[in-house]
């Protein structure tokens, strides 16, 4: 029999808000997380308008490995501490936990880094500080050994939908009972060589853009939300956000739903809302919470960080929708309590 | 819904074979080869060679920078006639560790060095590690979804084992599990830095072993449910009856010394798969020649096996190296010819066995013994831990 799936935790963080309420409040008001920035690394600083993390302002937890995490790895750990204070769950119950990480780029500055180290100095000037950091997977180690998280480990990188493929992998397995509990984390960060490239091919805003955007805008952070068995979580009074209702990669599969909020995955780039606009537009949803234009495109991560804001929102039922700009889709249905 | 989920086709293109059956008849031969690289500079560093797929098994006029693309999806045009009709609904997996790493080297040594430099829509999209997945989808005009899976050297299995339960749960009928490893700069100078590579040969459990050597593989498996194949009357290459998988929670790239992530993954397949122990009658280990892996997955054997005897063990990676997040799929095609043929390949290269990893190795000469259940083990970075149990199907070719 397949058991039920709730979002008993959520963290998150990014430039705009630390907590899954406040990114929602925010959001409502319109408030816009992305200022112009000069990611300074030589030989090239460019501008862009985009929407970064101040680190410094960051709590971390103490960990012996925090000075060889990226970014990436750093933002997820915030946002993991937060999803488990949330939850009422305290770190040692974790070993049976599974993990999954959704990342499109992972630990991109430290592998900008591993690649400038043998571009300067040859084959033997490459660095083994830096090296772990290029295999996207990374992150789920450090994360699963802060908090001893010994169950299945998988890390998954596409594009905008990973996020929601996440998601849609720890969901079935705890509906088949494989795992009562997994912690599904995305993060992305952003650096020198990827803001450039993104510009150069038309995906991100620029400098030479001006409000209001037609392309999205590029931002970093992580989102972490714990899913449980329904079961589970009811015996140790767990908060219950939202059951996942159902997961699918398939455009026909939801679209039967009766719905009343959709969290959309629009980021501003013609090609991707059009995508999700040909998905959507037969579906009678009467209110519709476009965030990307204020939050940026959290890339890996946007799909958790949009089902956070549907757990948090005050509708019933409310379907989140991701797209990417190679044709990929991904939704996710949500019934709150 | 399914209870049982099955392999019907494989293929496989490795430095040492360019179909399934020369795979399997290198394996019975012992055809290794391994040399120094051609396309990228090796100079200072203490290792210097590779397991390379050689170009003549490469699609004609193929780039390097394309390569793992390519080799996918010849692999699978060279198969359709044998796929199922629907194939090109099947969803699909991606098993890789580096993914579309050439490519977006370029792209960040182009980004460092030409500031005045405009990148274009052809240099970027092929940068990122589902852009495989994306090539593939639209060359063989697949209409699945697909998912690209980096557990590092772990890939391989946890793709084999996600397959497997999207396929339980009912959420597809059928995958195709690819795995793919071309070698360029940054894995081999990135494993020379940590200092994991063997300068000479690939001897996993050997007493005098020094490390692994990096190889390149492409290769697929065709898993579908066994009603869907026994409809079309498909011949079934092997069950997969079962998977585990674990985190260590120790390290970042080193084992868990005792091994207990791995045993935990091991047990793990095996309940998974309802069998004991005594039903494994072959083990097809990670074996990747370095001192801590080969300590620790013998650690983690004796402790599901006991400390007596365990079943005969041995390395496909003393073959063709260690491909990364392919070598979970070279492996299980290892393990399915094992099944189907009763060929045991030996560790190559195992001449002084270790008497810290005193395991029961075919070692030398390979062994000719029939065979029900192997069990292929995948350990990776980051502590990942993924276990997979084949089976021998009752009327398998």
């Amino acid at each position: 029999m397949a058991h039920d799936v709730v979002i008993t935790g959520i963290g998150l963080l990014c430039s705009l808000a630390s907590s899954a309420q406040a990114l929602y409040e925010n959001v409502i008001n319109n408030r816009k997380a992305y200022r112009t920035v000069r990611l300074a690394r030589e030989p090239f600083q460019k501008e862009y308008p985009a929407s970064l993390v101040d680190l410094s302002q960051v709590p971390l937890p103490s960990s012996p490995n925090l000075r060889k995490m990226g970014r990436a790895s750093l933002f997820a750990l915030n946002a993991a501490q937060s999803a488990l204070d949330d939850s009422g769950l305290r770190s040692a119950g974790l070993e049976e936990t599974g993990l999954v990480i959704a990342t499109q780029s992972g630990e991109l500055n430290n592998i900008e880094q591993f690649y400038l180290s043998f571009f300067n100095d040859g084959p033997s000037g490459a660095s083994p500080f830096y090296f772990p950091g290029t295999v996207l997977n990374i992150t789920g180690g450090f994360v699963g050994i802060h908090y001893g998280i010994k169950g299945p480990c998988h890390t998954f990188s596409s594009r905008e939908t990973t996020g929601l493929e996440a998601l849609g992998y720890a969901w079935a397995a705890i509906r088949s009972g494989s795992c009562h509990r997994v912690l599904v984390i995305g993060t992305e960060e952003l650096s020198p060589a990827f803001m450039r490239a993104y510009q150069d091919i038309g995906i991100i805003a620029g400098s030479e853009d001006s409000e209001p955007f037609r392309r999205a805008v590029a931002a970093e952070g992580a989102c972490a939300l714990l899913l449980e068995d329904k079961d589970s979580a009811l015996q140790r009074k767990a908060p219950v956000h939202a059951t996942i209702e159902a997961v699918s990669k398939r455009q026909d599969s939801l679209s039967n739903g009766r719905f009343d909020l959709l969290i959309s995955g629009k980021n501003g780039y013609g090609p991707l809302d059009s995508r999700e606009d040909a998905f959507t537009s037969s579906l009678s949803i009467p209110r519709h919470l476009v965030f990307k234009p204020l939050t940026g495109e959290f890339f890996g991560a946007s799909g958790l960080f949009a089902t956070a804001l549907g757990c948090v929102s005050p509708e019933g039922h409310v379907l989140v929708c991701s797209c990417d700009t190679m044709g990929a889709f991904s939704a996710v249905s949500l019934v709150k309590p | 819904m399914t209870q049982t989920v099955v392999i019907t086709a494989a293929d496989i293109i490795t430095s040492n074979a360019d179909s399934y059956h020369s795979f399997a008849s290198a394996l019975e031969t012992g055809i290794s080869v391994s040399r120094v690289p051609s396309s990228f500079d090796t100079t200072g560093l203490a290792a210097h060679k590779g397991f390379f797929i050689p170009s003549t098994y490469a699609p004609a006029g193929t780039n390097r920078e394309e390569l793992d693309r390519h080799l996918l999806t010849h692999l699978i045009s060279r198969n359709s006639d044998t796929l199922p009709r629907n194939w090109q609904s099947a969803d699909l997996i991606i098993a890789t560790t580096m993914g579309a790493g050439i490519t977006g080297q370029s792209l960040i040594r182009r980004a460092y060095t030409c500031e005045e430099y405009s990148f274009s829509r052809e240099e970027v999209v092929p940068s990122f590690s589902s852009s495989i997945a994306e090539y593939m989808r639209e060359r063989l005009q697949m209409s699945g979804t697909s998912l690209t899976v980096c557990d590092a050297c772990a890939s391989g299995t946890s793709a084999i084992g996600i397959a497997r339960q999207q396929i339980l749960a009912g959420m597809t009928d059928c995958v195709i599990v690819c795995g793919v490893n071309i070698l360029f700069e940054m894995p081999f100078y990135g494993f020379s830095s940590l200092r994991l590579l063997a300068p000479d040969v690939c001897a996993p459990f050997d007493l005098y072993r020094k490390g692994l050597i990096l190889g390149e593989a492409a290769c697929f498996l065709y898993m579908e449910s066994i009603e869907q194949a026994q409809t079309r009357g498909a011949a079934i290459l092997a069950e997969v009856a079962g998977y585990g998988a674990s985190g260590d929670a120790d390290h970042i790239t080193a084992p868990q010394k005792r091994g207990d992530g791995a045993a935990r993954a091991m047990r793990n397949a095996l309940r998974d798969a309802r069998v004991s122990p005594d039903s494994i009658d072959y083990i097809n280990a990670h074996g990747t020649g370095t001192k801590f892996n080969d300590l620790a997955e013998t650690h983690a054997i004796k402790q599901v096996f006991g400390n007596q005897c365990s079943p005969p063990v041995s390395s496909t990676k003393s073959y063709i190296g260690h491909t990364l997040g392919a070598a979970g799929i070279t492996e299980a095609i290892a393990s399915i010819t094992a099944l189907n043929t009763g060929l045991l390949h030996p560790t190559l290269h195992l001449t002084t066995p270790d008497p810290d990893c005193n395991l029961t190795h075919i070692s030398i000469e390979p062994r000719y013994q029939k065979i029900r259940t192997v069990m292929s083990n995948s350990f990776g970075f980051g502590g990942n831990n993924a276990v997979v149990i084949l089976k021998k199907h009752e009327g398998a070719s």
